[in-house]
This record gives C-alpha cells, structure tokens and sequence, in this order.
C-alpha cells in the first residue's frame, strides 16, 4: 500500500489580499490540480495561499476526484491560516485537526495546523503538520521569529511522542526557509543526514536537502536546460532565483523502524511543463512548483 | 582552573528568573480572579487543576491508581464539581504556557500574550456558558433548590 502526499503553494489568495487571482490563474491552478489529481491521485494534497471561495471554485476538480477537503481558513489576530487539505475518502479518515498559534505580545505566529489520519489498513494514523511560515519581506532571513517558529514546531511534533511511540509524522509547507535554515535544521531537527536520522529517534528526515539546485547535471554536449533549480521562483533573486522553500519532512518511523517506509526516488518537486513555464515566466502570480513524497507500507 | 562555577552560576540565573517568571504568571491568575470574583459575587473562580482520564471499564483497581493525568484551566464554585475549560501546561522556566481548546492550541510566550489568550477564552459562549451554570448551582443552593 502506497500514500501519497502533496504540498502546492498555489498563490491565489495572501491573507492580505485574499481572491486576489484573476479567472485565468483560477483556470490554471484548475488544471494543475485536475492533472494532479487524475495522473497522480495523491493521498493528500495540501493547499496554500488559498480562501474558502478558491477552495469552492476548485470543488468540480476535487468532488469529482473524490476527494474531502478540511478548510483550514480560519482567522488568528489580524490574519489567517490559509491553508486546506484535499484528500482521498477512499484511503483517508479525517479524525481530528488543531490550529497550533504561538502568541508574542499582541502579535500572532502560525506555526502550523495538525491534521490526524487514519489509513484505510485500518492501523495506522499519520499525523500531518502543514505550515505556512512567513515571506522573507516581512520576517527577514535571520530574524529571531524564524527561530521561534521552529522551536514551537518541534514542540507540537513532539507531542505526537514520535521519538518514544513511532507515531508517523509528516510535515509539508512553504516554509520561507530552506533545508540549511536554522529553523528547520537546528530547531525542528529535521536533518539531512538519512543514517543519523534512522538511528536517533529525535532527529527527522528532511530529503529536501537532496533537491536544492538543478535536477539534471551540467554536461558540455546537454541540449537540455534544468526548468528549475528549487521549488520557489522570484526573478529578481541576486544569488540565486530559486529557493527550496516548499519542503515535506518525515518521523524516523518512515527510515526502517517500523512497516511504514519512505520512496525517496518519489520525493520530488512536481515539474509540469506547462506550469514551470508559467512560473519561470513570473507574468501570473504563481511562483511556486508543487512538491510530492510517496511512503509505502511493507 | 574552575570547571563549573560558571554553570552553576547559570543555573542559579536561570532558577531565580524561572521564579519570577512563575510568579508572574501567578500573579495574571489573581488579576483574572479578583475580576471574576466581583463579576459573580465570590462565587466563581478559574484554577489550575489536575483533571484524571477515566479508566477504562474493566480494567481493575491498578489502572484506576495509575490513570493519566493533565492541568487543565477549570471554572471551579462550591456547589459543583469543577469545569474543565481548557487545557494547561507550563514550562518549568515560566513561558511559554500551553492553553489548548478543542479547535486550537496557544504558546503564551510572555504576559501580554498569557492575559490576551486568557480573555479570548473568556469570551467564548460556551465558558460564558459554564461560568452561568456554576452561578446558577450556587443561587440555587443558597435558596435551597435541588438542582
């Protein structure tokens, strides 16, 4: 038996400027994910950057596939979480969900929701942590927020007891941070290290680390150019115009300690080419390509 | 040369400023509740209180001893068992306190954010709800009505 998860920051909608795609970007988003959901048939496919009235004009896509969908839209102070999960009524039972908030002052960090699974075998529960952490504009690089959010992240994880139960754990988004970050690397552990990870069971696995730059090799005779190099464009990037910010992480339950294992040959980040294009080009307001992992159980 | 003089030092910091922190947050609990006193005449107050899972049935005396236990906030008057309103939990150095509600959990990092978490949760109908109760529990006691 094989799951399937996917994590797309589709840019329909920011909590500051929520239905703010125009008919042709609702269009595109509509056909990437009907092609999703038709080619791939994910398991879960977790959406970001979205309002309940883009989840609503996507519902012909996704009813027809039949999938469920939790709207996790749900306001914190003056924003909102604006993530939803999509997923499969075949394979899945929806079976408890939480908005994790942490609160400085009057200012409010989302760190993640929590959505628990139980799998059609009928024994298994996942918990899935999606995440939304802000854009470098508004909390910068280095920014002691950034460090915040992991911390609280790891603590949520942890009472899942992953270390002590092998409770299975998968954690996707657009974290603003790339796999190096110390967010994501020191704080939440997610490490990039496969062996260290199967062997200590407070580390998890980040297998994003292996998709930072270029898919195919530079060779002197390749007529073919690399469509991406990461998974999030921006044009006027100095150093580099793409970032590995969307990322999907796993407990060690998923590295051999228990039936449930990740393909790390399907950890990807989705490349449609009509879609790549769109985001290379940077005329619309998507910039970011979807990412997918697969785990199979023995 | 010294080994750990410097890390006792550190730990003696940290201690004293964990004792404060706690005492702060202490203190935002008696604000909380002189304000609630007044608004239902002594009759109602919020605790930290340690809430038992029930056992489950069949499982004998040891289970029963060794059920699991939580903090929980709780809505607490002389004429009913105390209400469970939410989740509690505290980190040994003070902040962040943890206050989980069924559909969201908060880390309270600092005062501000412990007293505004707090009054949010004060505002839901269904704490509104269970603070009423207790009220009527306790008029009903003082006029001698079975509830």
């Amino acid at each position: 038996m094989k799951l399937t998860f996917v994590w797309w920051n589709t840019s329909l909608s920011r909590a500051a400027a929520p239905n703010r795609s125009t008919t042709l970007e609702q269009s595109i988003a509509s056909d990437l994910l009907a092609l999703m959901c038709h080619d791939i048939r994910p398991d879960a496919i977790c959406l970001g950057e979205i309002s309940t009235e883009d989840i609503a004009l996507l519902e012909d896509v996704w009813a027809t596939h039949g999938y469920g969908v939790i709207d996790g839209i749900r306001p914190v102070g003056r924003t909102s979480f604006d993530t939803c999960v999509l997923f499969r009524t075949d394979t899945l039972i929806a079976l408890d969900n939480k908005d994790l908030v942490a609160q400085k002052g009057q200012r409010y960090f989302k760190v993640a929701q929590r959505f628990d699974f139980g799998v059609c075998d009928n024994e298994t529960i996942i918990h899935l942590f999606v995440s939304h952490w802000p854009s470098r504009i508004h909390t910068s690089e280095d920014h002691p927020h950034r460090d915040l959010l992991g911390i609280r992240l790891r603590d949520a994880v942890k009472e899942t007891r992953f270390e002590e139960t092998q409770q299975h754990v998968i954690i996707l988004g657009d974290f603003n941070d790339e796999p190096f970050d110390a967010a994501l690397a020191d704080h939440l552990m997610a490490t990039r290290d496969r062996a260290l990870a199967a062997k200590k069971s407070h580390l998890l696995y980040n297998p994003f680390w292996r998709l930072l730059g270029c898919p195919i090799p530079y060779r002197q005779t390749s007529q073919e150019m690399s469509p991406y190099s990461g998974s999030c464009y921006y044009r006027s990037g100095e150093s580099a115009r793409w970032r590995t910010f969307d990322q999907i992480i796993f407990s060690p339950s998923f590295l051999g300690k228990t039936s449930w294992h990740l393909c790390e040959d399907l950890v990807q980040i989705l490349d449609f080419p009509f879609f790549t294009d769109i985001v290379r080009r940077a005329k619309h307001s998507f910039d970011h390509l979807p990412v997918i992992a697969v785990v199979e159980k023995a | 040369m010294k080994k750990f003089a410097a890390s006792i030092e550190k730990g003696l910091d940290a201690a004293q400023n964990a004792r404060l922190l706690r005492a702060e947050i202490d203190s935002v609990f008696e604000t909380l509740n002189e304000e609630l006193s007044e608004v239902t005449k002594g009759k109602v107050r919020l605790k930290r209180e340690t809430f038992y899972e029930a056992p489950k049935f069949g499982s004998g005396m040891p289970a029963y001893f060794n059920r699991e236990n939580h903090l929980g906030l709780a809505i607490v008057s002389e004429d009913m068992p105390s209400t469970e309103i939410a989740r509690w939990a505290q980190d040994p150095a003070g902040y962040p306190c943890k206050i989980t509600l069924p559909e969201r959990q908060f880390y309270c990092e600092d005062r501000d954010a412990l007293e505004s978490v707090l009054a949010e949760l004060l505002q839901r109908p269904e704490v509104g709800e269970v603070i009423l109760h207790h009220l009527r529990a306790s008029e009903a006691d003082a006029q001698g009505v079975v509830c």
